[in-house]
């Protein structure tokens, strides 16, 4: 018989580690997927990610079985992500400083296969503020609903919508912009 | 249809909540307007690229689970040594507490102790034995006895109610012991 995520959280306030081990192996990879597409750097997501799977292990008692688990381990992990850039945001530049940073114009047009089309993308909304990366990372990677996304951050629903739309707005802009300030150098008017 | 209406049309399309009818709308809107035409191609490119990177399988790094349980692992044996030493700060405190209190009670009711004693034969010979004795050094004891004496009337007086001493001994001694239990257990 297969352990149903609650019994593994009881199972693991009770002491018993294979049920805490159980629930790792069982998230481990949304967990870490979530935090990867929020930071990009490897390294430091899988930092975060053990981080979100020992704070979910001191607040086990905090769970409550009416939330899916994966909502509420969603919302460990964006905490601790957000968490994470502000005390990264003291030792290093912004973002908003590292998008200044020009694609390689000697890249011809034509060679413009998926791959970059597709890491275009994670870099433009790798130079969103988070208030806007979050919805937008949990909406269109990790495939939330608004529902879960509003209950994930614990804002309404009607703030994530115009959180989402501003975000889709900004992203478009910030590819566009680096298309033409690579190929003219210039952004059009 | 304005160009507003159909922003928001095309945002509701990347919601994948576009009614048919409404779909039409947006399409008869782009067929004449190149400005929407033009964003709604970015929009849809940029959604066709999020659902590749969707599809992507992450997953965590070989070891994940390993790392997560011993660091647990580490975790605890620090909260269990800390509560350790917590447990030993408490007895040591709690044995100078009692004992504090306990000298206290014995000086201040040194008279009627030693008159209660003297009521039992075998006791009153153990005194009278020791009483010449104690008087040879009774002039140490006496200062001694005299600076202690001192301290404690002065505390008397302060609290005015002899008991209440004893009793903020024990209030003391409960909130450290409650203090040090709470934290102790906190995250088992
Ligand atoms: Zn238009």
């Amino acid at each position: 018989m297969v352990k149903t995520d609650y019994d593994l959280v009881q199972g693991a306030m009770d002491g018993n580690e294979a049920d805490f081990e159980e629930l790792v192996k069982r998230y481990k990879n949304l967990v870490y997927s979530v935090v990867l597409r929020m930071v990009t750097d490897a390294e430091d997501a899988n930092d975060i990610a053990q981080e979100v799977f020992i704070k979910v292990y001191r607040n086990l008692s905090k769970y409550s079985p009416e939330y899916k688990f994966s909502t509420w381990i969603i919302r460990i992990a964006t905490n601790t992500v957000i968490d994470f850039r502000r005390k990264k945001k003291q030792e290093f530049v912004s973002i908003d400083e590292m998008e200044t940073e020009l694609p390689d114009s000697a890249t011809p047009e034509s060679t413009y296969v998926n791959t970059e089309a597709k890491s275009e993308l994670m870099d433009a909304i790798n130079s969103l503020p988070d208030m806007y990366k979050i919805p937008i990372v949990l909406f269109h990677l990790e495939g939330l609903s608004y529902q879960e996304i509003s209950s994930v951050l614990g804002v309404s629903m009607s703030k994530i919508k115009n959180r989402i739309y501003r975000g889709r707005k900004l992203l478009k802009e910030a590819i566009e912009s680096k298309k033409e300030g690579g190929s003219f150098g210039l952004q059009k008017g | 249809m304005d160009c507003k209406k159909a922003e928001n049309l095309i945002m509701k399309y990347m919601d994948g909540e576009l009614s048919p009818e409404d779909a039409q709308l947006l399409n008869d809107h782009i067929k004449l307007c190149e400005k929407c035409r033009e964003e709604f191609f970015v929009f849809d490119a940029m959604m066709q690229n999020a659902a590749e990177v969707s599809k992507e399988v992450i997953r965590a790094p070989e070891g994940f689970e390993k790392a997560v349980m011993s660091k647990i692992h580490t975790e605890e044996e620090k909260q269990y040594a800390y509560s350790r030493n917590d447990r030993l700060r408490m007895i040591c405190i709690s044995i100078i507490l009692c004992f504090f209190a306990i000298g206290y009670f014995l000086i201040k009711n040194k008279e009627a102790l030693i008159a209660k004693l003297y009521e039992y034969p075998a006791f009153a010979q153990y005194l009278n034995e020791v009483v010449p004795f104690s008087q040879n050094i009774q002039s140490y004891e006496n200062s001694a006895l005299n600076a202690v004496e001192g301290v404690f009337s002065y505390a008397d007086r302060l609290l005015s109610v002899s008991g209440m001493f004893l009793l903020a001994f024990i209030v003391i001694g409960v909130c450290v012991y409650g203090v040090l239990r709470f934290r102790g257990n906190r995250h088992r």
